[in-house]
Protein backbone atom coordinates (compact mmCIF):
# COMPACT_ATOMS: atom_id res chain seq x y z
CA UNK A 1 0.00 0.00 0.00
CA UNK A 2 1.42 3.35 -1.03
CA UNK A 3 0.65 5.85 1.70
CA UNK A 4 0.78 9.65 1.81
CA UNK A 5 4.21 9.47 3.43
CA UNK A 6 5.64 7.59 0.46
CA UNK A 7 4.55 10.37 -1.87
CA UNK A 8 5.87 13.04 0.47
CA UNK A 9 9.25 11.36 0.79
CA UNK A 10 9.46 10.89 -2.97
CA UNK A 11 8.65 14.55 -3.61
CA UNK A 12 11.14 15.65 -0.97
CA UNK A 13 13.80 13.54 -2.70
CA UNK A 14 12.87 15.00 -6.09
CA UNK A 15 13.01 18.52 -4.63
CA UNK A 16 16.45 17.81 -3.15
CA UNK A 17 17.67 16.45 -6.50
CA UNK A 18 16.43 19.59 -8.23
CA UNK A 19 18.07 21.84 -5.62
CA UNK A 20 21.36 19.98 -5.94
CA UNK A 21 21.13 20.27 -9.74
CA UNK A 22 20.72 24.05 -9.58
CA UNK A 23 23.88 24.43 -7.53
CA UNK A 24 26.08 21.65 -8.90
CA UNK A 25 25.49 21.48 -12.66
CA UNK A 26 27.36 23.92 -14.88
CA UNK A 27 25.08 23.99 -17.90
CA UNK A 28 22.24 26.49 -18.16
CA UNK A 29 19.83 24.04 -19.80
CA UNK A 30 20.46 21.44 -17.10
CA UNK A 31 19.87 24.09 -14.43
CA UNK A 32 16.56 24.98 -16.10
CA UNK A 33 15.61 21.30 -16.05
CA UNK A 34 16.54 21.08 -12.37
CA UNK A 35 14.19 23.96 -11.60
CA UNK A 36 11.44 22.11 -13.46
CA UNK A 37 12.13 19.04 -11.32
CA UNK A 38 11.73 21.18 -8.20
CA UNK A 39 8.40 22.54 -9.43
CA UNK A 40 7.14 19.07 -10.31
CA UNK A 41 8.19 17.78 -6.89
CA UNK A 42 5.94 20.48 -5.45
CA UNK A 43 3.15 19.41 -7.82
CA UNK A 44 3.44 15.86 -6.54
CA UNK A 45 3.18 17.18 -2.97
CA UNK A 46 0.04 19.12 -3.86
CA UNK A 47 -1.62 16.15 -5.55
CA UNK A 48 -0.73 13.78 -2.71
CA UNK A 49 -2.03 16.17 -0.06
CA UNK A 50 -5.16 16.86 -2.08
CA UNK A 51 -5.88 13.14 -2.31
CA UNK A 52 -5.14 12.57 1.38
CA UNK A 53 -7.38 15.47 2.40
CA UNK A 54 -10.10 14.33 0.03
CA UNK A 55 -10.30 17.80 -1.51
CA UNK A 56 -9.93 18.90 -5.11
CA UNK A 57 -7.89 22.04 -4.25
CA UNK A 58 -4.59 20.23 -4.50
CA UNK A 59 -5.24 19.03 -8.04
CA UNK A 60 -6.56 22.43 -9.15
CA UNK A 61 -3.52 24.26 -7.79
CA UNK A 62 -1.31 21.94 -9.85
CA UNK A 63 -2.88 23.23 -13.07
CA UNK A 64 -1.97 26.78 -12.12
CA UNK A 65 1.56 25.75 -11.19
CA UNK A 66 1.98 23.93 -14.50
CA UNK A 67 0.89 27.07 -16.37
CA UNK A 68 3.35 29.21 -14.43
CA UNK A 69 6.12 26.63 -15.01
CA UNK A 70 5.46 26.72 -18.75
CA UNK A 71 5.65 30.52 -18.80
CA UNK A 72 8.80 30.38 -16.72
CA UNK A 73 10.42 27.89 -19.11
CA UNK A 74 9.54 30.12 -22.07
CA UNK A 75 11.11 33.18 -20.46
CA UNK A 76 14.15 31.21 -19.28
CA UNK A 77 14.87 29.69 -22.67
CA UNK A 78 14.46 33.09 -24.33
CA UNK A 79 17.06 34.56 -22.00
CA UNK A 80 19.40 31.60 -22.62
CA UNK A 81 19.10 32.09 -26.39
CA UNK A 82 19.89 35.80 -26.04
CA UNK A 83 22.94 34.89 -23.95
CA UNK A 84 24.09 32.20 -26.36
CA UNK A 85 24.13 34.70 -29.23
CA UNK A 86 26.72 36.80 -27.42
CA UNK A 87 29.02 34.01 -26.37
CA UNK A 88 28.74 30.48 -27.73
CA UNK A 89 28.70 28.90 -24.29
CA UNK A 90 26.11 27.56 -21.89
CA UNK A 91 28.44 27.55 -18.91
CA UNK A 92 27.23 30.10 -16.36
CA UNK A 93 30.81 30.56 -15.17
CA UNK A 94 31.79 32.15 -18.48
CA UNK A 95 29.63 35.17 -17.61
CA UNK A 96 31.65 37.34 -15.28
CA UNK A 97 31.07 40.95 -16.33
CA UNK A 98 29.07 41.47 -13.14
CA UNK A 99 30.91 40.46 -9.99
CA UNK A 100 28.76 38.32 -7.71
CA UNK B 1 -20.46 40.60 -10.66
CA UNK B 2 -20.03 43.31 -8.06
CA UNK B 3 -16.85 41.53 -7.00
CA UNK B 4 -15.27 42.60 -10.29
CA UNK B 5 -15.30 46.21 -9.11
CA UNK B 6 -12.55 45.37 -6.65
CA UNK B 7 -10.36 44.01 -9.43
CA UNK B 8 -10.94 46.98 -11.77
CA UNK B 9 -7.40 48.38 -11.36
CA UNK B 10 -5.85 45.01 -12.27
CA UNK B 11 -8.31 44.45 -15.11
CA UNK B 12 -7.66 47.88 -16.60
CA UNK B 13 -3.89 47.42 -16.44
CA UNK B 14 -3.87 43.88 -17.82
CA UNK B 15 -6.41 44.71 -20.53
CA UNK B 16 -4.41 47.71 -21.70
CA UNK B 17 -1.22 45.65 -21.71
CA UNK B 18 -2.81 43.00 -23.92
CA UNK B 19 -4.16 45.63 -26.34
CA UNK B 20 -0.72 47.27 -26.46
CA UNK B 21 0.87 43.94 -27.40
CA UNK B 22 -1.75 43.28 -30.08
CA UNK B 23 -1.26 46.63 -31.82
CA UNK B 24 2.44 46.86 -30.97
CA UNK B 25 3.59 47.74 -34.49
CA UNK B 26 1.42 50.83 -34.68
CA UNK B 27 2.31 52.27 -31.28
CA UNK B 28 4.92 55.01 -30.98
CA UNK B 29 6.94 55.64 -27.87
CA UNK B 30 5.04 58.81 -26.98
CA UNK B 31 1.70 57.03 -27.30
CA UNK B 32 2.86 54.12 -25.14
CA UNK B 33 4.06 56.47 -22.37
CA UNK B 34 0.84 58.49 -22.49
CA UNK B 35 -1.30 55.35 -22.35
CA UNK B 36 0.71 53.94 -19.43
CA UNK B 37 0.46 57.11 -17.36
CA UNK B 38 -3.26 57.54 -18.07
CA UNK B 39 -3.98 53.91 -17.24
CA UNK B 40 -1.93 54.14 -14.04
CA UNK B 41 -3.98 57.18 -13.02
CA UNK B 42 -7.19 55.29 -13.83
CA UNK B 43 -6.04 52.33 -11.75
CA UNK B 44 -5.30 54.63 -8.82
CA UNK B 45 -8.72 56.28 -9.09
CA UNK B 46 -10.50 52.93 -9.38
CA UNK B 47 -8.74 51.50 -6.37
CA UNK B 48 -9.69 54.54 -4.31
CA UNK B 49 -13.24 54.51 -5.59
CA UNK B 50 -14.03 50.82 -5.33
CA UNK B 51 -13.33 50.51 -1.65
CA UNK B 52 -15.64 52.08 0.85
CA UNK B 53 -13.60 53.66 3.62
CA UNK B 54 -13.64 51.51 6.72
CA UNK B 55 -13.73 52.69 10.27
CA UNK B 56 -10.08 53.00 11.35
CA UNK B 57 -10.73 51.48 14.79
CA UNK B 58 -12.26 48.27 13.42
CA UNK B 59 -10.20 46.85 10.57
CA UNK B 60 -10.51 43.42 12.14
CA UNK B 61 -12.96 41.67 9.86
CA UNK B 62 -11.41 40.81 6.54
CA UNK B 63 -13.51 41.93 3.60
CA UNK B 64 -12.96 39.27 1.00
CA UNK B 65 -14.39 38.86 -2.48
CA UNK B 66 -14.13 36.11 -5.10
CA UNK B 67 -14.86 33.33 -2.63
CA UNK B 68 -12.28 34.50 -0.13
CA UNK B 69 -9.33 34.79 -2.49
CA UNK B 70 -9.05 38.57 -2.91
CA UNK B 71 -9.02 40.95 0.03
CA UNK B 72 -10.82 44.24 -0.44
CA UNK B 73 -9.50 46.32 2.43
CA UNK B 74 -7.70 49.58 3.01
CA UNK B 75 -4.37 47.77 2.92
CA UNK B 76 -4.97 46.53 -0.63
CA UNK B 77 -6.18 49.95 -1.70
CA UNK B 78 -3.12 51.65 -0.27
CA UNK B 79 -0.75 49.35 -2.13
CA UNK B 80 -2.72 49.58 -5.37
CA UNK B 81 -2.37 53.36 -5.31
CA UNK B 82 1.33 53.01 -4.50
CA UNK B 83 1.92 50.57 -7.39
CA UNK B 84 -0.04 52.81 -9.76
CA UNK B 85 2.22 55.71 -8.74
CA UNK B 86 5.35 53.56 -9.15
CA UNK B 87 4.15 52.50 -12.58
CA UNK B 88 3.49 56.08 -13.69
CA UNK B 89 6.88 57.30 -12.45
CA UNK B 90 8.73 54.34 -13.99
CA UNK B 91 6.91 54.93 -17.30
CA UNK B 92 8.02 58.57 -17.30
CA UNK B 93 11.58 57.73 -16.28
CA UNK B 94 11.90 55.15 -19.10
CA UNK B 95 11.39 57.69 -21.90
CA UNK B 96 15.05 58.31 -22.64
CA UNK B 97 16.18 54.69 -22.39
CA UNK B 98 13.46 53.39 -24.68
CA UNK B 99 14.67 55.85 -27.32
CA UNK B 100 18.42 55.45 -26.99
CA UNK B 101 18.52 51.67 -26.51
CA UNK B 102 16.01 50.93 -29.28
CA UNK B 103 13.66 49.00 -27.03
CA UNK B 104 10.31 48.18 -28.72
CA UNK B 105 8.08 50.67 -26.86
CA UNK B 106 4.72 48.86 -26.86
CA UNK B 107 6.20 45.62 -25.49
CA UNK B 108 8.25 47.44 -22.88
CA UNK B 109 5.29 49.38 -21.52
CA UNK B 110 3.01 46.34 -21.72
CA UNK B 111 5.48 44.46 -19.52
CA UNK B 112 5.55 47.35 -17.04
CA UNK B 113 1.74 47.26 -16.90
CA UNK B 114 1.60 43.49 -16.44
CA UNK B 115 4.27 43.56 -13.72
CA UNK B 116 2.24 46.21 -11.89
CA UNK B 117 -0.86 44.01 -12.24
CA UNK B 118 1.05 41.20 -10.55
CA UNK B 119 2.15 43.51 -7.73
CA UNK B 120 -1.43 44.64 -7.14
CA UNK B 121 -2.67 41.04 -7.09
CA UNK B 122 0.05 40.04 -4.63
CA UNK B 123 -0.85 42.93 -2.32
CA UNK B 124 -4.58 42.14 -2.36
CA UNK B 125 -4.28 38.34 -2.18
CA UNK B 126 -6.16 36.62 0.62
CA UNK B 127 -5.14 33.18 -0.60
CA UNK B 128 -1.69 31.65 -0.96
CA UNK B 129 -2.35 30.60 -4.55
CA UNK B 130 -3.30 34.14 -5.64
CA UNK B 131 -0.28 35.45 -3.76
CA UNK B 132 1.99 33.06 -5.67
CA UNK B 133 0.38 33.86 -9.03
CA UNK B 134 0.62 37.60 -8.43
CA UNK B 135 4.29 37.43 -7.45
CA UNK B 136 5.06 35.15 -10.42
CA UNK B 137 3.32 37.49 -12.86
CA UNK B 138 5.40 40.33 -11.47
CA UNK B 139 8.72 38.53 -11.53
CA UNK B 140 8.27 36.86 -14.94
CA UNK B 141 7.73 40.32 -16.44
CA UNK B 142 10.69 41.60 -14.44
CA UNK B 143 13.04 38.94 -15.91
CA UNK B 144 12.12 40.09 -19.42
CA UNK B 145 12.36 43.78 -18.52
CA UNK B 146 15.88 43.28 -17.13
CA UNK B 147 17.04 41.52 -20.30
CA UNK B 148 15.00 43.52 -22.80
CA UNK B 149 18.09 45.21 -24.23
CA UNK B 150 19.26 41.99 -25.90
CA UNK B 151 22.26 43.69 -27.51
CA UNK B 152 23.89 44.51 -24.19
CA UNK B 153 25.66 41.38 -22.87
CA UNK B 154 25.65 42.81 -19.35
CA UNK B 155 21.84 43.03 -19.37
CA UNK B 156 21.56 39.41 -20.52
CA UNK B 157 23.90 38.30 -17.79
CA UNK B 158 21.83 40.17 -15.20
CA UNK B 159 18.67 38.61 -16.59
CA UNK B 160 19.93 35.04 -16.39
CA UNK B 161 21.22 35.52 -12.84
CA UNK B 162 17.91 37.04 -11.84
CA UNK B 163 16.01 34.26 -13.59
CA UNK B 164 17.94 31.33 -12.09
CA UNK B 165 17.92 32.61 -8.53
CA UNK B 166 14.35 33.89 -8.88
CA UNK B 167 12.91 30.62 -10.14
CA UNK B 168 14.77 28.77 -7.42
CA UNK B 169 13.27 31.08 -4.78
CA UNK B 170 9.81 30.71 -6.33
CA UNK B 171 10.12 26.93 -6.07
CA UNK B 172 11.00 27.32 -2.37
CA UNK B 173 7.97 29.55 -1.83
CA UNK B 174 5.73 27.08 -3.62
CA UNK B 175 7.02 24.11 -1.64
CA UNK B 176 6.31 26.07 1.53
CA UNK B 177 2.76 26.73 0.32
CA UNK B 178 2.33 23.02 -0.45
CA UNK B 179 3.42 21.98 3.05
CA UNK B 180 1.17 24.56 4.72
CA UNK B 181 -1.70 23.36 2.53
CA UNK B 182 -1.03 19.79 3.50
CA UNK B 183 -1.10 20.52 7.23
CA UNK B 184 -4.03 22.93 7.33
CA UNK B 185 -6.01 21.72 4.31
CA UNK B 186 -6.51 25.31 3.18
CA UNK B 187 -4.80 28.00 1.16
CA UNK B 188 -6.82 31.02 2.19
CA UNK B 189 -5.36 33.08 5.02
CA UNK B 190 -8.33 33.10 7.38
CA UNK B 191 -8.78 29.32 7.17
CA UNK B 192 -5.06 28.73 7.74
CA UNK B 193 -5.07 30.97 10.82
CA UNK B 194 -8.11 29.29 12.33
CA UNK B 195 -6.89 25.76 11.48
CA UNK B 196 -3.51 26.44 13.08
CA UNK B 197 -4.95 27.85 16.28
CA UNK B 198 -7.87 25.41 16.62
CA UNK B 199 -5.96 22.21 15.88
CA UNK B 200 -2.88 23.45 17.72
CA UNK B 201 -0.52 23.04 14.77
CA UNK B 202 1.95 25.77 15.73
CA UNK B 203 4.78 23.28 16.31
CA UNK B 204 3.89 20.82 13.54
CA UNK B 205 7.13 20.02 11.66
CA UNK B 206 5.52 20.57 8.24
CA UNK B 207 4.19 23.91 9.43
CA UNK B 208 7.65 25.01 10.57
CA UNK B 209 9.29 23.79 7.37
CA UNK B 210 6.57 25.49 5.31
CA UNK B 211 7.08 28.76 7.20
CA UNK B 212 10.84 28.65 6.71
CA UNK B 213 10.53 27.87 2.98
CA UNK B 214 7.96 30.63 2.45
CA UNK B 215 10.10 33.10 4.38
CA UNK B 216 13.04 32.21 2.12
CA UNK B 217 10.99 32.65 -1.04
CA UNK B 218 9.59 35.98 0.07
CA UNK B 219 12.96 37.18 1.39
CA UNK B 220 14.29 36.75 -2.14
CA UNK B 221 11.54 39.00 -3.51
CA UNK B 222 12.49 41.79 -1.12
CA UNK B 223 16.26 41.09 -1.45
CA UNK B 224 16.92 40.49 2.24
CA UNK B 225 20.28 38.96 3.22
CA UNK B 226 21.08 36.04 2.68
CA UNK B 227 18.79 36.05 -0.37
CA UNK B 228 20.18 39.31 -1.73
CA UNK B 229 22.92 38.13 -4.13
CA UNK B 230 20.90 38.98 -7.23
CA UNK B 231 20.10 42.60 -6.38
CA UNK B 232 23.43 44.36 -7.06
CA UNK B 233 24.03 42.47 -10.32
CA UNK B 234 20.49 42.97 -11.57
CA UNK B 235 20.34 46.66 -10.70
CA UNK B 236 23.71 47.24 -12.35
CA UNK B 237 22.98 45.17 -15.46
CA UNK B 238 19.42 46.35 -16.08
CA UNK B 239 18.86 49.77 -17.55
CA UNK B 240 18.34 52.40 -14.86
CA UNK B 241 14.53 52.83 -15.21
CA UNK B 242 14.00 49.07 -14.91
CA UNK B 243 16.24 49.00 -11.86
CA UNK B 244 14.22 51.87 -10.37
CA UNK B 245 10.97 50.04 -11.06
CA UNK B 246 12.29 46.86 -9.42
CA UNK B 247 13.78 48.66 -6.43
CA UNK B 248 10.54 50.51 -5.72
CA UNK B 249 7.77 48.26 -6.99
CA UNK B 250 8.90 44.68 -6.59
CA UNK B 251 10.33 45.39 -3.16
CA UNK B 252 7.08 47.01 -1.99
CA UNK B 253 5.09 44.11 -3.46
CA UNK B 254 7.24 41.58 -1.62
CA UNK B 255 6.85 43.51 1.63
CA UNK B 256 3.09 43.81 1.09
CA UNK B 257 2.79 40.07 0.59
CA UNK B 258 5.07 39.29 3.52
CA UNK B 259 3.22 41.58 5.95
CA UNK B 260 -0.16 40.17 5.00
CA UNK B 261 0.95 36.54 5.12
CA UNK B 262 2.57 37.02 8.53
CA UNK B 263 -0.31 38.91 10.12
CA UNK B 264 -3.33 37.33 8.47
CA UNK B 265 -2.33 33.71 7.85
CA UNK B 266 0.37 32.96 10.40
CA UNK B 267 -0.69 35.15 13.32
CA UNK B 268 -0.60 32.15 15.71
CA UNK B 269 3.02 31.52 14.65
CA UNK B 270 4.09 35.04 15.46
CA UNK B 271 6.92 34.09 17.81
CA UNK B 272 8.55 31.91 15.15
CA UNK B 273 8.42 34.29 12.20
CA UNK B 274 9.38 37.23 14.38
CA UNK B 275 12.67 35.52 15.15
CA UNK B 276 13.29 34.60 11.52
CA UNK B 277 12.51 38.13 10.34
CA UNK B 278 14.66 39.66 13.08
CA UNK B 279 17.60 37.61 11.77
CA UNK B 280 16.91 38.69 8.19
CA UNK B 281 16.59 42.33 9.29
CA UNK B 282 19.87 42.41 11.23
CA UNK B 283 21.81 40.67 8.45
CA UNK B 284 20.30 42.93 5.77
CA UNK B 285 21.06 46.13 7.64
CA UNK B 286 24.66 45.19 8.44
CA UNK B 287 25.63 43.53 5.14
CA UNK B 288 23.83 46.15 3.01
CA UNK B 289 25.45 49.09 4.81
CA UNK B 290 28.94 47.63 4.93
CA UNK B 291 29.11 46.44 1.33
CA UNK B 292 27.74 49.73 0.01
CA UNK B 293 30.84 51.53 1.28
CA UNK B 294 33.20 50.01 -1.28
CA UNK B 295 30.99 50.49 -4.35
CA UNK B 296 32.09 52.64 -7.27
CA UNK B 297 28.98 52.21 -9.40
CA UNK B 298 25.98 54.33 -8.45
CA UNK B 299 23.39 51.67 -9.35
CA UNK B 300 25.28 49.06 -7.34
CA UNK B 301 25.49 51.44 -4.41
CA UNK B 302 21.73 52.00 -4.57
CA UNK B 303 21.26 48.21 -4.73
CA UNK B 304 23.17 47.66 -1.50
CA UNK B 305 21.32 50.61 0.01
CA UNK B 306 18.04 48.90 -0.96
CA UNK B 307 19.19 45.76 0.87
CA UNK B 308 19.92 47.80 3.99
CA UNK B 309 16.57 49.59 3.69
CA UNK B 310 14.66 46.33 3.57
CA UNK B 311 16.32 45.50 6.89
CA UNK B 312 14.99 48.72 8.39
CA UNK B 313 11.54 48.14 6.93
CA UNK B 314 11.34 44.66 8.50
CA UNK B 315 11.89 46.15 11.98
CA UNK B 316 8.25 47.16 12.13
CA UNK B 317 6.95 43.76 11.12
CA UNK B 318 9.20 41.96 13.61
CA UNK B 319 7.08 43.31 16.47
CA UNK B 320 4.04 41.52 15.01
CA UNK B 321 1.63 44.30 16.02
CA UNK B 322 -0.69 46.20 13.65
CA UNK B 323 1.17 49.41 14.56
CA UNK B 324 4.48 47.84 13.61
CA UNK B 325 2.97 46.64 10.33
CA UNK B 326 1.81 50.20 9.65
CA UNK B 327 5.37 51.42 10.21
CA UNK B 328 6.66 48.85 7.73
CA UNK B 329 4.08 49.88 5.15
CA UNK B 330 4.94 53.55 5.65
CA UNK B 331 8.58 52.64 5.11
CA UNK B 332 7.80 50.77 1.89
CA UNK B 333 5.82 53.77 0.62
CA UNK B 334 8.41 56.41 1.41
CA UNK B 335 11.31 54.25 0.31
CA UNK B 336 9.63 53.70 -3.08
CA UNK B 337 9.58 57.41 -3.78
CA UNK B 338 13.06 58.23 -2.54
CA UNK B 339 14.67 55.36 -4.45
CA UNK B 340 12.72 56.28 -7.60
CA UNK B 341 14.05 59.80 -7.12
CA UNK B 342 17.66 58.68 -6.66
CA UNK B 343 17.48 56.41 -9.71
CA UNK B 344 15.76 59.29 -11.52
CA UNK B 345 18.83 61.47 -11.01
CA UNK B 346 21.02 58.62 -12.34
CA UNK B 347 18.74 58.51 -15.41
CA UNK B 348 18.78 62.29 -15.80
CA UNK B 349 22.59 62.29 -15.94
CA UNK B 350 22.62 59.68 -18.71
CA UNK B 351 25.68 57.50 -19.27
CA UNK B 352 27.84 59.26 -16.72
CA UNK B 353 25.19 58.87 -14.00
CA UNK B 354 26.35 55.32 -13.29
CA UNK B 355 29.93 56.17 -12.32
CA UNK B 356 30.30 57.45 -8.80
CA UNK B 357 33.27 59.63 -9.77
CA UNK B 358 31.20 61.45 -12.37
CA UNK B 359 29.30 63.15 -9.56
CA UNK B 360 32.34 65.29 -8.71
CA UNK B 361 31.46 68.94 -8.96
CA UNK B 362 27.97 68.29 -10.23
CA UNK B 363 26.66 71.23 -8.19
CA UNK B 364 28.58 73.63 -10.45
CA UNK B 365 27.50 72.17 -13.80
CA UNK B 366 23.94 71.04 -12.98
CA UNK B 367 22.82 72.76 -9.77
CA UNK B 368 19.17 71.61 -9.84
CA UNK B 369 20.01 67.95 -10.48
CA UNK B 370 22.64 68.05 -7.75
CA UNK B 371 20.20 69.62 -5.30
CA UNK B 372 17.62 66.91 -6.03
CA UNK B 373 20.22 64.19 -5.56
CA UNK B 374 21.24 65.80 -2.28
CA UNK B 375 17.60 65.74 -1.16
CA UNK B 376 17.17 62.04 -1.99
CA UNK B 377 20.49 61.15 -0.35
CA UNK B 378 19.45 62.99 2.83
CA UNK B 379 16.19 61.10 2.78
CA UNK B 380 17.90 57.73 2.22
CA UNK B 381 20.23 58.50 5.14
CA UNK B 382 17.23 59.43 7.28
CA UNK B 383 18.01 63.03 8.16
CA UNK B 384 15.13 65.38 9.04
CA UNK B 385 13.17 67.15 7.60
CA UNK B 386 12.93 64.55 4.81
CA UNK B 387 10.45 61.69 4.58
CA UNK B 388 13.24 59.14 5.08
CA UNK B 389 13.61 60.36 8.66
CA UNK B 390 9.89 59.93 9.37
CA UNK B 391 9.95 56.39 7.97
CA UNK B 392 13.07 55.35 9.88
CA UNK B 393 11.79 56.96 13.06
CA UNK B 394 8.51 55.03 12.81
CA UNK B 395 10.13 51.61 12.41
CA UNK B 396 12.77 52.19 15.10
CA UNK B 397 10.11 53.47 17.49
CA UNK B 398 7.94 50.42 16.92
CA UNK B 399 10.95 48.13 17.45
CA UNK B 400 11.71 49.81 20.77
CA UNK B 401 8.07 49.63 21.82
CA UNK B 402 7.99 45.95 20.94
CA UNK B 403 10.98 45.33 23.23
CA UNK B 404 13.51 44.77 20.42
CA UNK B 405 16.03 47.29 21.70
CA UNK B 406 19.02 45.45 20.23
CA UNK B 407 17.48 45.64 16.78
CA UNK B 408 16.90 49.37 17.21
CA UNK B 409 20.52 49.92 18.27
CA UNK B 410 21.78 47.96 15.24
CA UNK B 411 19.51 50.03 13.00
CA UNK B 412 20.83 53.31 14.35
CA UNK B 413 24.44 52.17 14.03
CA UNK B 414 23.86 51.05 10.44
CA UNK B 415 22.28 54.42 9.70
CA UNK B 416 25.48 56.08 10.87
CA UNK B 417 27.54 53.81 8.60
CA UNK B 418 25.19 54.52 5.70
CA UNK B 419 25.55 58.27 6.24
CA UNK B 420 29.20 57.84 5.22
CA UNK B 421 28.54 56.51 1.73
CA UNK B 422 25.45 58.61 1.01
CA UNK B 423 26.97 61.87 2.14
CA UNK B 424 30.27 61.07 0.38
CA UNK B 425 28.36 61.52 -2.87
CA UNK B 426 27.04 64.84 -1.57
CA UNK B 427 30.58 65.93 -0.69
CA UNK B 428 31.71 64.96 -4.19
CA UNK B 429 28.93 66.99 -5.77
CA UNK B 430 29.43 70.14 -3.72
CA UNK B 431 33.08 70.27 -2.70
CA UNK B 432 35.07 68.97 -5.66
CA UNK B 433 36.11 70.44 -8.98
CA UNK B 434 33.72 69.74 -11.88
CA UNK B 435 34.67 66.97 -14.30
CA UNK B 436 33.85 67.36 -17.99
CA UNK B 437 31.02 69.29 -19.56
CA UNK B 438 27.58 69.89 -18.13
CA UNK B 439 25.18 66.97 -18.62
CA UNK B 440 22.67 67.12 -21.45
CA UNK B 441 19.23 68.61 -20.91
CA UNK B 442 16.87 66.46 -18.88
CA UNK B 443 13.77 65.30 -20.81
CA UNK B 444 10.50 66.78 -19.58
CA UNK B 445 9.04 63.41 -18.58
CA UNK B 446 12.05 62.55 -16.40
CA UNK B 447 11.92 66.02 -14.83
CA UNK B 448 8.22 65.55 -14.04
CA UNK B 449 8.87 62.19 -12.36
CA UNK B 450 11.73 63.70 -10.35
CA UNK B 451 9.45 66.54 -9.26
CA UNK B 452 6.81 64.10 -7.98
CA UNK B 453 9.40 62.04 -6.09
CA UNK B 454 10.91 65.19 -4.56
CA UNK B 455 7.43 66.45 -3.62
CA UNK B 456 6.61 63.27 -1.71
CA UNK B 457 10.04 63.23 -0.06
CA UNK B 458 9.67 66.81 1.21
CA UNK B 459 5.96 66.77 2.12
CA UNK B 460 6.28 63.36 3.78
CA UNK B 461 9.04 64.83 5.94
CA UNK B 462 7.44 68.14 6.88
CA UNK B 463 3.85 66.92 7.26
CA UNK B 464 4.29 63.24 8.13
CA UNK B 465 0.56 62.69 8.74
CA UNK B 466 -0.30 63.36 5.10
CA UNK B 467 0.71 59.88 4.02
CA UNK B 468 0.85 57.85 7.22
CA UNK B 469 -2.92 58.32 7.60
CA UNK B 470 -3.44 55.92 4.69
CA UNK B 471 -1.15 53.20 5.90
CA UNK B 472 -3.64 50.87 7.52
CA UNK B 473 -2.46 47.41 8.56
CA UNK B 474 -3.95 44.42 6.71
CA UNK B 475 -7.32 43.25 7.91
CA UNK B 476 -7.19 39.99 9.76
CA UNK B 477 -9.27 36.88 9.38
CA UNK B 478 -10.07 36.95 13.06
CA UNK B 479 -10.15 39.77 15.55
CA UNK B 480 -6.88 40.27 17.42
CA UNK B 481 -8.50 39.22 20.72
CA UNK B 482 -9.60 35.90 19.25
CA UNK B 483 -6.06 35.24 18.09
CA UNK B 484 -4.57 36.11 21.48
CA UNK B 485 -7.08 33.80 23.10
CA UNK B 486 -6.08 31.01 20.76
CA UNK B 487 -2.43 31.68 21.54
CA UNK B 488 -2.82 31.56 25.29
CA UNK B 489 -4.97 28.44 25.22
Amino acid sequence: MVSLNHYLVLSAILFAIGTAGVFVRRNLITILLSIEIMLNAVNLTFVAFGRALGAADGQIIVFFVMTVAAAEAAVGLAIVIALFRHRESLNPDSWTALKW
Amino acid sequence: MSDLVFLLPELVLAGTALVLILIARHVSRAQAVAVSVVVAAMAAIFSGWAFTPEAPEAPAAMTVVFGGTIAADGYARFFKVLFAATLALAALLSVKHVDTERVPPAEYYALLLLASTGMMLAASAADLLILYLGLELMILCAYVLVGITVNRPIANEAAIKYFLLGSFASALLLYGIALVYGVTGATDFAAIASAVSERNLTRHPFMLAGLALMAGGLAFKIAAVPFHAWAPDVYQGASAPVAAFLAAGSKAAGLAALVRVCLAAFAPEQRIWSEMLAGLAVLSMIVGSLLAISQTNMKRLLAYSSIAHVGYALLGLVTGTPDGASATITYAFIYSFMTLGAFGVVIALGERGEDLLAYRGLAATAPVTAALMFLFLLSLTGIPPTAGFVAKFAVILSAVRGGHVVLAVVAVMCSVVSAFFYLRVAVMMYMMEPQGAAPARVPGAVAAALAVAAFVTIVGGILPDTFTAWTVPPSLGKTPTEITRALTR
